[in-house]
């Protein structure tokens, strides 16, 4: 993986091609990240790589056999944390709006639900043979606590 | 290569997880576990102390080592977690099933 490219003063991202790249490098990319981005808070952080984690897992996991690409970008402005990944995988099953975290001995499930507690907005569509997911959360209820 | 495993007691093990808990290293988890459990050690902490990161894939592997611990008669418990891992069992309720503990000492009250 190569280093973050910075968009602009705002946007950063990173290509991850799974396999021989996993889902660690998609932290890696968060780290140097936030070398660059001193004013994101510490919570920011944490609920922006997990976000990223389970979106970059789900692509992975959801193409065992073959290699796949995922784009990711980040997007921090004053206002908004973004996170959107693009990748080349098969297309994400249909999806129900705030699915619901599953039973306490289950072992798998817990990603989307995760995704959708900690974001204000996801969107997910399926466009040129691609997945899009795009999750936001507002910046103004951080700034105020 | 599974995690290093300390003894506390002779049926007490340490699990020490070091950086991220995630899918490249859930496997290793529950190995380490299956793997514990098998040479006798039913109680089992898991020291989050060193774990920077955990997603669902980690809980997952907490969970499905739990379930390895209780079947063979022992327990799983947890300390140590920081922020981030906190978060993540208490966004998804685990932390009520997986009751987070300051330190390996204080999860059996040894």
């Amino acid at each position: 993986m190569e280093p973050p490219k910075p968009l602009s003063a705002a946007d950063y991202q990173a290509v991850i091609r799974s396999p021989p790249e996993t889902v660690n490098d998609a932290h890696d990319f968060l780290d140097q990240v936030w070398q660059q981005r001193t004013d994101v808070s510490d919570n920011e952080r944490m609920i922006i790589e997990t976000i990223l984690s389970e979106l970059v897992t789900n692509v992975i996991q959801n193409n065992p056999h073959r290699e796949v690409f995922c784009d990711v970008r980040v997007r921090i402005t004053p206002q908004q944390l973004l996170i959107e990944t693009s990748d080349t995988g098969d297309e994400a099953s249909a999806l129900r709006p705030d699915p619901e975290m599953p039973e306490g001995n289950a072992e798998h499930g817990r990603g989307l639900p995760l995704i959708y507690l900690l974001a204000d907005d996801v969107e997910h569509r399926w466009q040129n043979s691609r997945n899009l997911w795009r999750v936001s959360r507002s910046r103004i209820s951080e700034q105020q606590s | 290569m599974n995690f290093p495993v300390d003894e506390l007691e002779p049926d007490l093990g340490v699990v020490r997880v070091e950086g991220r808990l995630n899918m490249v290293t859930a496997t290793q988890l529950k190995d380490t576990v299956t793997e514990a459990v098998g040479t006798g050690k039913l109680r089992l902490v898991v020291d989050l102390t060193s774990t920077t990161f955990m997603d669902s894939s980690g809980l997952g592997a907490l969970i499905g080592a739990l379930k390895t611990a209780r079947a063979a008669g022992g327990d799983l418990r947890i300390a140590g977690a920081n922020e981030q891992v906190l978060m993540v069992l208490q966004l998804s309720n685990m932390d009520r099933i997986l009751r987070p503990y300051g330190t390996p000492e204080a999860a059996f009250g040894s």
